[in-house]
């Protein structure tokens, strides 16, 4: 049976891809991930997790252009599939609603959702 | 970014990344890795990016990207089923990989800890930097035309002088014998340390690391002396508050601290803690500036691009120009010595290099690898024993369309799991046993993970293990044809059979030999304990004689001798087991004026003999009611040398002083039992510093005598350090080698016989179980319990026997060998071999017979019921 709730790392992962739209293949993930989070990663653990959520269904990819710099290899380019924006949306809602419970900021927080 | 043609990414990385990744991930991850490498070289450097690329190459050894070896690659999955097939056979004769497992690891074991000696002995004083410049000078000396010394005792004026004349010679430096001494500083701190005198070059030769202090200059003045951390530490506090500062040294001379060197690793084979200018040490020592005299040792660097070999005759009669009493007689020849070999090569025979140290370290290393082939043998004989029962498996795999080069992998693969798993628990046992291996060598050693000769040993004596244990089954098995395995017309060819009787009767008579080895150590060493030594050692100790103590030292006799405990005493000038001063320059009438005999000399103080209780045979010890000062005292052997009939009140002159014979005492050893007594003329000590007094305590108040003596040092010596040594101790320091080789040929000589056992246990149990089903019907028809036992043990014990056999001459030849180390020795008796050999035997039959007995109790109806 394939794990379908989706981890942190999975999440922030699934969040770029949509964020970089036809950009979103492997290094640029990983790139932006480093830049934006501030923390070092690998090529491959990104890889690795875009695999998997293709395996559970979340993303889809197709081999893209190849470039120069690439030494004249396409590139894969994900895709998030319907799923995996309801996966994204269920986490997120979750999310909230943990908050909402969190008597401290139930009422201060304004998520502007 | 194509502009810098020259950075691409690491080749190699690339390559092991198209190895192993999933061959549809390769174009993506490639082009991903590549983006990534160029976007790296742009922010930061080519070599960072390099190793970039390589961390990313090993970020994707990861479960998603590899290849799927399982359903690809058909090499790798039948190593899955080799690697499984082995498992299963570890698992099902469990008995039997115990015993090849056991035996393997103690053997793995035993050889790399002797490896890691030796590799220590072998790195003993390497690390110097012009190692391969720096030469000892050694010496060959001519009495009467006779070759009396080779050694490395030179003349003291020599290095300076080689210097001086030959250009090849860049560095040369007289060196001291050491000298133990008393330091003080001006804080009135004090401490003891060994050190030696050396020339201005000495720290130029030799690369021993400095603290302080330039290697140019440190020695450069008489007084100069340079100290280890240690003893700056003791003294001031730390090395930075030593230079500059005065020593007093034996609280007399005072001498400027110029330098500080690193204490000593494990690597130096001489330690010290104090080096002092040669000038201070000869004007001390006039005599040294004789060049007719010697006795310190010689060190030279040559210069760059010079051949040592061309420098050897030139210096072979280099003295004869400067040694006014050179005669083609009596005459000293000069040598080279490589400095890199003096440690493992310095033991002279017939004036060449005759071995030394080198012998103990071949000879282990020997040992080491017999005990290794001892422990394969085991391996080697239980697999081919066993492989029979392997055919069966063999032909079904023929006939499934194995071909014959996997079956060979097959077994070579399985062997070298065995002994893989061996290798790793030897190194988990050496994890645990080296510390007291360090206790028993007296070596600082540690498991040279870092260095990678000692894996690729690991490794290659792993191989070479696994390799050849397999090689019998996998190379004739895998030859049967399918069809006469699976009919069972395959026997164990005779040529295993005999193969296998050879490597018992091999290993039993390897380990006969250690036994009767250590029988004949340890019966030495019982021999050298209780030999007579000429005077009583128990009890006996002596102290450094230094300052007041030594100036009036029959005040501090009689102080002594008033307290309880101290029962005799007396002084001589040089330490009583270490004689080595020696002179030829003593006439007598009657004496062969061609002849030039050797004597030891020392000189003694009163009540010598008393204290030492030694026996005088003739005449008296050196007596306060006569005028002694000019007398002497001889040995036995002296007298021989002398001839006189009558010796007491003959004159002999030495050195220029007449003077009467006034006592002939029985020959006493004054070293080790390696070397002869020689003739030893004893004067009476006049000179009032230095020297050593000897004390008799009473056995029942050893530690009262002790107080009080130091108490009495103190009163006199304030400023010095008491400081005292028992005789028993000094002289078992004289065999400390000897004692490693008796407690580690004890252990060889187990490990051995155990591994041997373990062997042949494994044997006898699988030739009962082959004839089981023989023993049952033996026991139908009426055999008894004895005669099976009898003809299951029989075989074995005949093989034992014939090792044995075999065994005596080696071991005699050996133990003979060794024995002759040694001038005083026991002799070999028969009875030592015979023990051994019982030995060896009874402990073969014991193990077989347990496993023979047990065998013919079973009841034959569980034997012989199927089929």
């Amino acid at each position: 049976m394939i794990e379908t709730k989706l981890g942190d790392f999975e999440e922030v992962i699934l969040l770029l891809v949509g964020i970089l739209g036809t950009e979103a293949y492997a290094f640029k993930i990983a790139e932006e991930f480093e830049t934006q989070t501030e923390r070092s990663v690998s090529i491959g653990a990104v890889h690795s997790t875009l695999t998997r959520l293709g395996d559970k269904g979340f993303l889809e990819s197709k081999m893209g252009d190849a470039s120069a710099e690439r030494g004249g290899r396409r590139k894969r380019i994900y895709e998030i599939t319907a799923s995996g924006k309801r996966a994204l949306e269920n986490s997120r809602d979750f999310k909230v609603s943990l908050w909402n419970q969190f008597p401290a900021f139930a009422n201060k927080l304004n998520f502007n959702i | 970014m194509n502009n810098n043609k020259k950075s691409i990414p690491p080749r190699l990385a690339q390559r092991l990344l198209e190895w192993f990744i999933k061959d549809e991930l390769a174009e993506e991850v490639l082009g991903d890795l590549d983006e990534k490498y160029f976007y790296s070289i742009k922010n930061k450097s080519t070599t960072r990016a390099k190793l970039n690329y390589w961390y990313q190459v090993f970020n994707y050894l990861r479960p998603f990207a590899l290849k799927n070896y399982r359903s690809n690659s058909n090499n790798l999955s039948m190593f899955n089923n080799y690697f499984k097939i082995s498992y299963r056979n570890l698992l099902k004769y469990r008995s039997f990989s115990a015993i090849n497992i056991l035996g393997l690891s103690l053997g793995f074991t035993c050889s790399l800890l002797i490896f890691v000696w030796v590799q220590d002995e072998v790195a003993m004083d390497k690390f110097h930097n012009n190692l391969d410049r720096i030469y000892s000078i050694t010496s060959r000396e001519y009495t009467g035309h006779e070759l009396t010394y080779t050694g490395y005792d030179t003349p003291g004026l020599l290095g300076e002088e080689l210097k001086k004349v030959f250009p090849e010679v860049e560095h040369a430096s007289n060196i001291s014998w050491k000298e133990w001494h008393n330091f003080s500083a001006r804080n009135n701190e004090k401490i003891i340390v060994g050190g030696f005198y050396a020339a201005e070059d000495f720290f130029k030769i030799f690369s021993y690391p400095l603290i302080l202090g330039s290697r140019e200059n440190i020695l450069n003045e008489p007084e100069s002396i340079v100290i280890s951390r240690k003893m700056a530490d003791a003294l001031f506090g730390g090395p930075e508050h030593a230079i500059g500062e005065l020593i007093k040294l034996e609280n007399y001379d005072e001498l400027k601290v110029t330098g500080v060197f690193e204490d000593h690793q494990s690597d130096v084979s001489e330690k010290f803690d104090y080096i002092i200018n040669w000038r201070f040490f000869t004007q001390r020592n006039e005599w040294i500036e004789d060049w007719h005299n010697s006795g310190p040792n010689t060190y030279i660097m040559l210069a760059e691009n010079t051949v040592a070999e061309e420098l050897r005759p030139k210096i072979k009669e280099f003295i004869a120009k400067y040694d006014a009493k050179y005669t083609e007689a009596n005459h000293m020849e000069l040598d080279l010595q490589p400095y890199a070999n003096r440690y493992l090569y310095s033991k002279f025979e017939n004036g060449k290099v005759a071995g030394g140290r080198i012998e103990l370290v071949s000879l282990f290393g020997l040992v080491a690898l017999f005990i290794l082939v001892i422990a394969s043998i085991n391996f080697m004989n239980l697999s081919t024993a066993r492989s029979m029962r392997r055919a069966k498996e063999i032909g079904v795999r023929k006939v499934n369309g194995a071909k014959r080069i996997s079956l060979i992998y097959q077994f070579l693969f399985e062997a070298c799991i065995i002994s893989s798993i061996a290798a790793i628990i030897s190194l988990l046992l050496i994890g645990l046993l080296l510390p007291y291996f360090n206790l028993l060598t007296g070596k600082q050693l540690d498991l040279p993970i870092n260095s990678w000769s000692f894996w690729m040993m690991i490794i290659a004596s792993n191989l070479i293990v696994g390799l050849l244990a397999g090689s019998y089954p996998a190379f004739l098995l895998s030859s049967f044809k399918p069809i006469s395995i699976l009919r069972q017309t395959v026997k164990n060819s005779t040529y295993s059979v005999v193969l296998r009787k050879g490597l018992v009767v091999f290993q039993f008579g390897l380990s006969t030999v250690f036994i009767a080895g250590m029988f004949t150590i340890s019966e030495q060493m019982k021999f050298v304990q209780s030999k007579d030594l000429g005077y009583q050692k128990d009890h006996l100790l002596y102290i450094p004689l230094n300052g007041a103590v030594a100036k009036n030292f029959e005040t501090f006799k009689n102080k002594s001798m008033e307290l309880p405990g101290v029962e005799s005493m007396s002084q001589t000038s040089s330490h009583l087991i270490h004689l080595e001063n020696t002179t030829s320059n003593v006439k007598w009438a009657g004496k062969d004026p061609d002849a030039k005999p050797v004597f030891v000399v020392s000189s003694i103080g009163y009540e010598f003999s008393e204290t030492l209780r030694t026996n005088i045979v003739m005449g008296r010890d050196f007596s306060r009611d006569f005028n002694d000062s000019t007398n002497y005292i001889i040995n036995e052997s002296a007298l021989k040398v002398f001839g006189f009939k009558d010796p007491i009140g003959k004159s002999i002159n030495m050195w220029g002083r007449e003077g009467q014979i006034v006592g002939v005492v029985k020959d006493f050893h004054y070293n080790s039992l390696h070397v002869p007594i020689e003739p030893i003329i004893l004067s009476f000590k006049r000179g009032n510093r230095g020297g050593w007094g000897i004390v008799r305590v009473d056995p029942n108040q050893t530690i009262a005598a002790v107080n009080n003596l130091e108490k009495v040092y103190k009163e006199m010596n304030p400023e010095f350090t008491f400081n005292y040594h028992f005789y028993e101790d000094e002289i078992g320091l004289l065999y400390s080698g000897e004692e490693v080789v008796k407690k580690l040929a004890g252990y060889f000589a187990f490990l051995a016989i155990f591994i041997s056992c373990l062997g042949l246990l494994g044997l006898v149990m699988f030739t009962i179980e082959q004839r089981t089903k023989e023993v049952g019907i033996r026991k139908v028809l009426g055999a008894r319990v004895s005669q099976i036992a009898t003809l299951l043990t029989k075989d074995f014990v005949k093989l034992v026997f014939l090792s044995i056999l075999i065994s005596f001459p080696i071991a005699y030849l050996l133990s003979e060998n060794w024995l002759q180390g040694f001038e005083y020795h026991i002799e070999l008796k028969w009875w030592f071999f015979a023990i051994s050999g019982a030995a060896s035997l009874v402990i073969a039959i014991a193990t077989v017979s347990i496993q023979a007995i047990r065998a013919s109790f079973i009841n034959p109806a569980d034997t012989i019921r199927s089929e």
